[in-house]
Order: C-alpha cells, then sequence, then structure tokens
C-alpha cells in the first residue's frame, strides 16, 4: 500500500519534525551540553566529563533545591488528593444534580495561570494584605509569611494545592461515579454502615485512580517554576528555591549553560524514575 | 456495464486461507448472487473486486482490463455496504453527489444526475435532510443512490439488507431486482440468506470455506445440488440426509438404512453402480419430496411422530424412521395435520424423481 | 436505586426521605460554602481592582460596592496590557491552530493509515509526554537563537505547534469512525489525504473542542519559555507582562489586581463556555496516565 505510506509521510512529517528538533534532540544535546562548562554565549566551550555532575552532589544548593521541590511537591499531591477526594464524595453525595456546577466552580483556580495565582496571593499573604488583615481583626498578630523561611514554602504549598484541586476533584469525581451502585447496595445489604461501605467499597475500587492522582500530582508540582518565580523569586534564603528556578537562574543570570543542563538531566532523571516506579507499581496494584 | 471475470482468485489472512482458487464468470448485465454462510469468503471476494483488498494471487477482469493493480477509484465499481456508509455529516444531496465531486464533474452535471437518480428512488424529498434524520429503508435507497449515480460497470452489494427489518426487506428485494434489471449494470450480491439468493440472483455462486461449492441458476442449485452442503445450504427447513449402504438384495442394487431398504430403478441403479467409490453413500431429499400417509402404502416406511410444527398453511412433521429423524411437509390440504400427534405410527413414502444420491466420503453428488 | 441514589425503601417512608433531603441540603451549604472560599482570592482581585485606592483597607474586601475603573484604565495603558494581549492573541492564535491543524492530520496517519514503523514512531511519541521541559528548555532556547528567531512570534509558538497528547487524542478519536466510512470515500474516488479532509476532519468537532481549548489555556498561561525568549517588552506576552507589571506596582494593589483581572479573564470565558470539552479531554489524559 504505497498509498498509505505517501499520504503517511505527509501528515505526519511536520510532527515529527517539531517534536524531533525541541524535545527529542535537545534531550541529547542536553546531556551533551552538561558535561561542557560553557557559558552560553562564547564561541568556544570546554569539554569537563562529568565535573558539572560531581559538583552538583556536592553542592548544598542543589540538593536544597530537591528538598524544598520534594516538600512542595509533596504538600501539594497529599494536600490536594485528599481533599479532592473529600469533596468528590461530597458531591457525589448530592446526586448529582449540581455536580457541573461545582466542577466548575472548583476549577476556576487551574484555569487561571500560576502567574496571576501567584500575584494575588502574594497580595493576600503580604504583611498589609487581607491576610494579614483578618489576623489582625481577630487578635492574631499575623507572620510575613512569604518573607518566613519556614512559612514560605508552606504558603507556596497552600497555593498549588487550591491550583491543583480542580482537577483533581474532576478526576475523582469520574473515578466515583464510575463505580457501580451494585457494590453499595450489596454492602449495605451485608450491614456496613456508610463509614465502612467508604473503606471497603469506595477506597479499594478507587485504589488505581488515587495512586495516579498521587504520582500525576507528584510529578507535575515537581516541575513549578512560575508561582515561585512570582511570589517569593527563591527565597527567603533559597527556602522556596525549586529546581526549576535553580535550573533558570544557572542558565540565564549565572551565564553557567553547561551546568544548569546538568540540572536539567538531573530533572528528567527523577521525573523518568518516579515514572518508572509507577508503571511497575501500577501493575501490581492492578493486580491487586 | 461489462463482464466480470475471476481467475484463480487466492486470498489470505495470516494463516488462514479466506478465499481459495476461486473461478468465476459473470456475464453482462446479470445479477450473481454470492452465498454462504458467515465467514466463507464471499466478503472478501466482492472487496478484492472492489480493490479494497488486494488479492495473493490470481487475477481479475472487468471487461476488458485486468483490475488487479487498480485502486478502487480507477476500477469504475461502486459498492452498496451493508450498513450504508452514508457519511453523517453531509446532506442526502452531498452523499449522492460526492463521487461525482470526486470525479470532478461540472457542478450543473452533478445536479441533473443526482436529482434523476434521487427520482428513480423515491428519494427527492429528502435531498436536504442528513442521514440521520432517515429510517433504515430510506438510508438503503440513498446508499444504492449514490453508487447508481456513478454508472458504473459493476455493482458490488455486501449484504445490503441485512440491517432491515423482516417485512421491508421482502419489498426491497423486489425493488432492487427490478432496479438492477432496468439500469442493466452487472452486479455481484453478496448475502447469507438463501431466500435472497433465490429471489434474486440470476445465478448464485455458492461458496463455503473459501472454496466455490456451485455455480449456477437458483433452480439448478436448488433441484441438482452438487454436494450435501449445497443440498443442505438451500432449502428450509434443510434436506434429509440418510445415511445408508449400497447392497445387493435379489440381483437388484438396493440402499440400506436402518433397517429399510430402497430399491433404485435400473437407470438410477446403473449410474451408480458405475460412479460409486465405495458401498457408503447419503440419501438426500427434500422435506417437500416425501409424503406422509396415515396408513400403509406400497413402497413406504413406517415411522414414527415425534414433533409436529404447524406453519398455519402446511405443518412439517419430524418423523422417526429408522435411526433416521425426517422432517416431512404435510399441506393442510391433506385434511388431516391437524389430527397427527406426536407419538403417532405413520408411513412415509419417496418421490423417486427427487432423490439425490451422495457419495458418503467425498460428498459428492452421485445422481439427482 | 432510582438515578438519584435514593432507595425505594427510603423513599416510601417519609421521615427517611426529610431525612435525606435535609443531609443533602448541609451537603450543598458546605460546598456552596467551601466553593466560595476557594474563590475568595477572586472576589478579593475583582473587589480591590474596582476601589479607589483609598478604599484599599476599607470593607468590604469581597464584594464590589464600587465600580472605579480607572484603575484599569491605568493599567491598560501603562503596562501597556493592549500589547501584551495582542501579542498573546496572535501566539495563541498560532499555537491552537497548529495544534488542531497537525494534530489530526497525524492522528488520522497513525488510526488509519498503515505505515512502516507505525507502531513504534507512536510509542515514542507518547514516551515524549513524559519529558519535562527543563530538559529540552535550553537546548530549545539555543535553536530558537541560533536561526534569530528570539523576539519574534515565530519563536514563541514553533516549539509547541505540535502536541504529542493532541495526536494522542486524535488518534483515539478517529479510530472510533466506522471502516466502512473510508471505503466508501476510496470508492467514491478520495486519495488518502481527502479521505482526511472530506470525512475525518468534518467530523472531527469534539475533538477539536477539547483539544483547543486546552491548547488555548497553555498558550495563554504560558510563562517560561515566553520569559527565556523574549527580552524586548514590546514582544511580551500576557503573562510575562503581567508578572513585570506586578515587579513594578508591588503594592498598589488596586491597579495590579486590575491588571491580574485583564490576564485571565478570557481563559475564565472560554472555560466557562466550552467546559463540557475540557472536562472530557481531562478524562482522556487521566487514562492515558
Amino acid at each position: 500500500m504505497k498509498d498509505e505510506t505517501k499520504a503517511a509521510i505527509i501528515c505526519i512529517a511536520p510532527a515529527i519534525f517539531i517534536i524531533g528538533t525541541f524535545t527529542i534532540f535537545p534531550i541529547f544535546y542536553s546531556f551533551g551540553l552538561s558535561t561542557t562548562d560553557w557559558d552560553g554565549l562564547s564561541p568556544t566551550m570546554n569539554f569537563v566529563g562529568l565535573s558539572n555532575y560531581s559538583t552538583l552532589i556536592s553542592s548544598g544548593a542543589f540538593w536544597n533545591s530537591i528538598e524544598v521541590t520534594l516538600y512542595y511537591a509533596v504538600g501539594v499531591s497529599i494536600i490536594s488528593v485528599i481533599a479532592s477526594l473529600a469533596l468528590a464524595s461530597l458531591i457525589n453525595r448530592t446526586g448529582g444534580r449540581l455536580a457541573s456546577f461545582y466542577r466548575v466552580i472548583y476549577f476556576i483556580p487551574a484555569v487561571t495561570s500560576f502567574v496571576a495565582a501567584g500575584v494575588v496571593w502574594k497580595s493576600l499573604f503580604s504583611p498589609a494584605g487581607f491576610l494579614s488583615d483578618t489576623f489582625r481583626s481577630i487578635g492574631l498578630s499575623p507572620p510575613n509569611w512569604l518573607a518566613n523561611p519556614v512559612l514560605a514554602m508552606p504558603a507556596l504549598i497552600l497555593v498549588g494545592a487550591w491550583m491543583r484541586l480542580g482537577f483533581n476533584t474532576v478526576i475523582s469525581l469520574a473515578g466515583l461515579q464510575s463505580i457501580p451502585r451494585g457494590y453499595y447496595e450489596k454492602a449495605k445489604i451485608d450491614g456496613a454502615g456508610a463509614l465502612n461501605r467508604f473503606r471497603f467499597v469506595t477506597i479499594p475500587l478507587m485504589k488505581p485512580i488515587i495512586f495516579l492522582l498521587v504520582i500525576m500530582s507528584l510529578v507535575d508540582a515537581f516541575l513549578i517554576f512560575d508561582l515561585a518565580f512570582v511570589m517569593t523569586g527563591g527565597g527567603p534564603l533559597g527556602a522556596t528555591n525549586v529546581v526549576g528556578l535553580l535550573l533558570y537562574k544557572n542558565a540565564f543570570y549565572y551565564y553557567k549553560m553547561g551546568f544548569a543542563s546538568a540540572i536539567g538531566v538531573m530533572v528528567f532523571a527523577i521525573v523518568l524514575i518516579i515514572t518508572l516506579v509507577q508503571m511497575k507499581l501500577f501493575k501490581f496494584g492492578r493486580g491487586a | 456495464m461489462a463482464r466480470l471475470v475471476i481467475k484463480n482468485l487466492v486470498k489470505r489472512f495470516g494463516k488462514t486461507t479466506a478465499v481459495s482458487n476461486l473461478n468465476l464468470n459473470v456475464k453482462e448485465g446479470e445479477l450473481v448472487v454470492l452465498l454462504g454462510p458467515s465467514g466463507c469468503g464471499k466478503t472478501t471476494t466482492l472487496r478484492c473486486i472492489a480493490g479494497l483488498e488486494t488479492p495473493d494471487e490470481g487475477e481479475i477482469w472487468i471487461g476488458d482490463t485486468l483490475v488487479n493493480d487498480l485502486p478502487p477509484k480507477e476500477r469504475d465499481v461502486a459498492m452498496v455496504f451493508q450498513a450504508y456508509a452514508l457519511y453523517p455529516h453531509m446532506t442526502i444531496y452531498d452523499n449522492i453527489a460526492f463521487p461525482l465531486k470526486m470525479g470532478k464533474v461540472p457542478r450543473r452535471e452533478i445536479d441533473v444526475k443526482v436529482k434523476k437518480v434521487a427520482q428513480m428512488l423515491d428519494i427527492g424529498k429528502l435531498l436536504d435532510r442528513k442521514p440521520t434524520q432517515l429510517s433504515g429503508g430510506q438510508q438503503q435507497r440513498v446508499a444504492l443512490g449514490a453508487a447508481m449515480v456513478r454508472e458504473p460497470k459493476v455493482f458490488l452489494m455486501d449484504e445490503p439488507l441485512s440491517n432491515i427489518d423482516a417485512k421491508l426487506r421482502v419489498h426491497m428485494r423486489a425493488e432492487i431486482k427490478k432496479l438492477q434489471k432496468d439500469l442493466g449494470v452487472t452486479t455481484i450480491y453478496v448475502t447469507h440468506d438463501q431466500i435472497e439468493a433465490m429471489t434474486m440472483a440470476d445465478r448464485v455462486a455458492l461458496i463455503s470455506e473459501g472454496i466455490l461449492q456451485q455455480y449456477g441458476s437458483p433452480s439448478d442449485i436448488y433441484s441438482h445440488p452438487a454436494n450435501t452442503f449445497v443440498g443442505t445450504f438451500m432449502g428450509s427447513p434443510p434436506m434429509n440426509l440418510i445415511e445408508c449402504s449400497l447392497i445387493e438384495m435379489n440381483g437388484l442394487l438396493s440402499l440400506e438404512f436402518g433397517g429399510f431398504v430402497y430399491k433404485l430403478n435400473k437407470n438410477i441403479a446403473g449410474i451408480i453402480e458405475r460412479k460409486a467409490g465405495g458401498s457408503k453413500l447419503v440419501l438426500g431429499i427434500r422435506p417437500e419430496d416425501l409424503t406422509l400417509h396415515l396408513n400403509q402404502v406400497e413402497g413406504s416406511y413406517e415411522g414414527k411422530v415425534s414433533i409436529m410444527e404447524s406453519l398455519g398453511r402446511e405443518s412439517i412433521a419430524y418423523v422417526g424412521v429408522g435411526a433416521d429423524i425426517l422432517k416431512i411437509f404435510v399441506p393442510k390440504t391433506l385434511g388431516f395435520s391437524d389430527h397427527i400427534k406426536v407419538g403417532d405410527k405413520v408411513w412415509v413414502s419417496f418421490d423417486e424423481d427427487k432423490i439425490h444420491i451422495f457419495d458418503k466420503k467425498s460428498e459428492k453428488i452421485l445422481i439427482w | 436505586m432510582n438515578e438519584r441514589g435514593i432507595s425505594q425503601a427510603t423513599v416510601r417512608n417519609p421521615i427517611k426521605r426529610i431525612a435525606g433531603m435535609v443531609r443533602r441540603i448541609w451537603v450543598h451549604i458546605f460546598l456552596l460554602t467551601l466553593g466560595f472560599v476557594v474563590l475568595m482570592p477572586f472576589l478579593w482581585m475583582i473587589t480591590t481592582s474596582l476601589k479607589p485606592p483609598e478604599l484599599l483597607h476599607v470593607s468590604p474586601y469581597l464584594i464590589p460596592t464600587h465600580f472605579y475603573l480607572q484603575n484599569y484604565v491605568m493599567a491598560w495603558g501603562s503596562a501597556p496590557f493592549g500589547r501584551y494581549y495582542l501579542n498573546t492573541i496572535i501566539v495563541t492564535i498560532g499555537i491552537v491552530i497548529g495544534q488542531l491543524f497537525l494534530s489530526s492530520l497525524a492522528g488520522y496517519a497513525f488510526a488509519r493509515l498503515r505505515f512502516p514503523g507505525r507502531n513504534i514512531l507512536f510509542l515514542v511519541l507518547l514516551s515524549t509526554l513524559m519529558v519535562p521541559i527543563y530538559i529540552t528548555m535550553i537546548p530549545s532556547y539555543l535553536i530558537i537563537r541560533t536561526f534569530g528567531l528570539v523576539n519574534t512570534y515565530l519563536g514563541l509558538i514553533l516549539p509547541f505547534v505540535v502536541s504529542a497528547f493532541g495526536i494522542f487524542l486524535f488518534r483515539q478519536y478517529y479510530i472510533g469512525i466506522p471502516k466502512d466510512l473510508e471505503d466508501k470515500a476510496l470508492m467514491d474516488g478520495c486519495s488518502r489525504l481527502q479521505i482526511w479532509r472530506h470525512i475525518f476532519l468534518p467530523l472531527s468537532k469534539p475533538a477539536f473542542a477539547s483539544l483547543g481549548i486546552f491548547a488555548f489555556l497553555f498558550a495563554w498561561n504560558s510563562f517560561l519559555w515566553p520569559l527565556i525568549i523574549t527580552t524586548d517588552p514590546n514582544m511580551w506576552t500576557i503573562q510575562l507582562g503581567l508578572a513585570m507589571f506586578s515587579g513594578v506596582y508591588g503594592t498598589q494593589w488596586t491597579y495590579l489586581m486590575a491588571g491580574t483581572t485583564i490576564s485571565i479573564i478570557p481563559a475564565i470565558a472560554i472555560f466557562i463556555i466550552l467546559q463540557k470539552y475540557y472536562i472530557k479531554h481531562l478524562a482522556l489524559s487521566a487514562r492515558l496516565g
């Protein structure tokens, strides 16, 4: 069917070209760049082997980055998944009449950009902002959230979870609605109360979805950039200096493109590991 | 219109051979039915003619042209699909006009042709609607129209009536047949329904497991089946098959079955003697060629009624004779079909002119 | 149970029915309240954007009682948000149309054409979904820079004009189109590409809506790529403009919130109109995970 092959070439050539150029080729190029000390501007670059990586591994800043990013990712992931499950259960409880309405309401934050969310929340968190005013009005003295190394990241986590909630709720809801009513009815007949039904019917059947949600939220949160850039710029004292920011600064502020590429490769490796682990675990989860 | 010739067609899918060495010669203007059970290869054959499948071996000739290497659009054949394949997003007008549009026919000419076809099929009022707004029968006519408007050399129809309810089907059968005769276009019609084949075909090609079993007029295939498959496929209820042995009794060749003996007359005996490959034979006789008697009649065999099915105009009696259960038509006109009960003792006689004798091993016909 | 999940026994017993209704009303109250809390930041944003600066610290905080549009005029003029809008619209249109068109074409090829290497290619394509932007962004930037496409619309659009996810989506969608229609089209004289143009493309509306809104949101909300590709403020997209605006007007919240509102309205509007399709799209991407 030579005709089909000819037509296929026309159909997929642009896609292959773009994806090849801007996704596949860059992966290899990043690996290559990471072995140089290039600054991004000079006409020459020197091969330095794996020294960028050894620098990274012994770099406090790098590990700090990884740590705070993980802190953020795990925080957002856990909070948003649990909240979304609860929300979805409640929405389901209402018999689904206003479900679409609620879905839209909770989803609106997700539709706005992280930049916009960051700008709004930064204002809310600021010492003269709405949140602080509210604290004062009930007699508490508000901290300067974003300038406080301990509270800065939790603040970001709050915003991150707020943004993620809608997405996770939609998926949880879809999952809940796909559980056949028959299971609940049988459980009721077998004498299970609401809590037990949740424990023995809902949770087990939702396991794959919950797992999926956690992984998706985790990986997505790990890649945070916009929010941190706008709200804290990485401070205070590196408390929110997530990996994305670290990479960006090294590449475009400090002119260490080779070094930044190494960071990129590390991030890729981490995401790859998480994804592979997920695939393996998912198979077991499915079996169970 | 043109004649269609298929030579030694072979088509395989992986390890299975769907069509095995098929040879078919279709005359100009003929309506040939490819008949057979599901999976027998008839649709595959049709698709090879259409150009939707490529034969592994063999040749397909449309008119004087060898079309094996031609894509569908260059073969000048039009196809009506089982599920109509109407473009859901186009109006009926556009559906019918589409092939002409692809063929770069000028718009005015398209309009004339579409309206003409629509009128022929009585769908002129539906031209502005979309397929989902039409009934099954209407959609089918649109599908026919889309094929007709191309004025092709060959019409191919893939079970066009399967999705239509029974009553409408009877009506559509006649319509399609008339249409085909009026247009005079060579037509290949695929179906698994033998009634469609019997009523519509000029000739029937009966296919089983990729192999052509018999090719002839409907009456030919019905009255003179080439083997037991053909014999039992045609006719409802199917032909009765009685396994028997060839014996010699009192100097005469006879068939012995279940303790009964059927004497062969001299002509038949002669032929059997020559052709039979062994002594194991199969006697075939259709339900309408058996007669049921309430009393013993000369040459009849005793049996016991096991089931009676009343079809209104006639009944079917299932009678155990010897080791076999014979299906026998009992017309109402005989008067006693209402009185026969299960368990009754009855006698069965054969219409001698209508018996078929098959060789048991090869299943082929020896005599009819 | 009937569709509302109310068991027959409950329906018959009036006390249980009322108890059920009451419970559901409480749930609704909770959900509505929570919804209000979730949207509070935006309520604050809109209210603040409509207040004259002096009333910033004066209640009400969440419900606009003034309609001081000066903030918007000021934000629009000073930023210049008009320019950012233009840039973003151009880039968004480019990305959306590109993704819709190219994903449809490629999705068709993977769904319906037989060609050597099809399955491997598709797997490779799918695997690119896992690749984080951080490993591709520096080389992509360098490529754009090498070809002189920094600070250009093309530079902003090109890397995103194709979406592997979009290809997956269209492929799934096209697999569901009956093969008979294709066979018929072949017999009617269509080439493979004509089949795409006349049969598949017209039937693609729902997929267009799903991918379209996703691509729109992606393009409209995009920040990192415009950040590294544009150095000329005239080429800034709206998110970039907003981020820079907030750097300058950091504490002048009335203006800032006006600017923010300006930048999110189109996204919210499009979402509300097409949300049905977006939700469907989500379900698909979840299954992919």
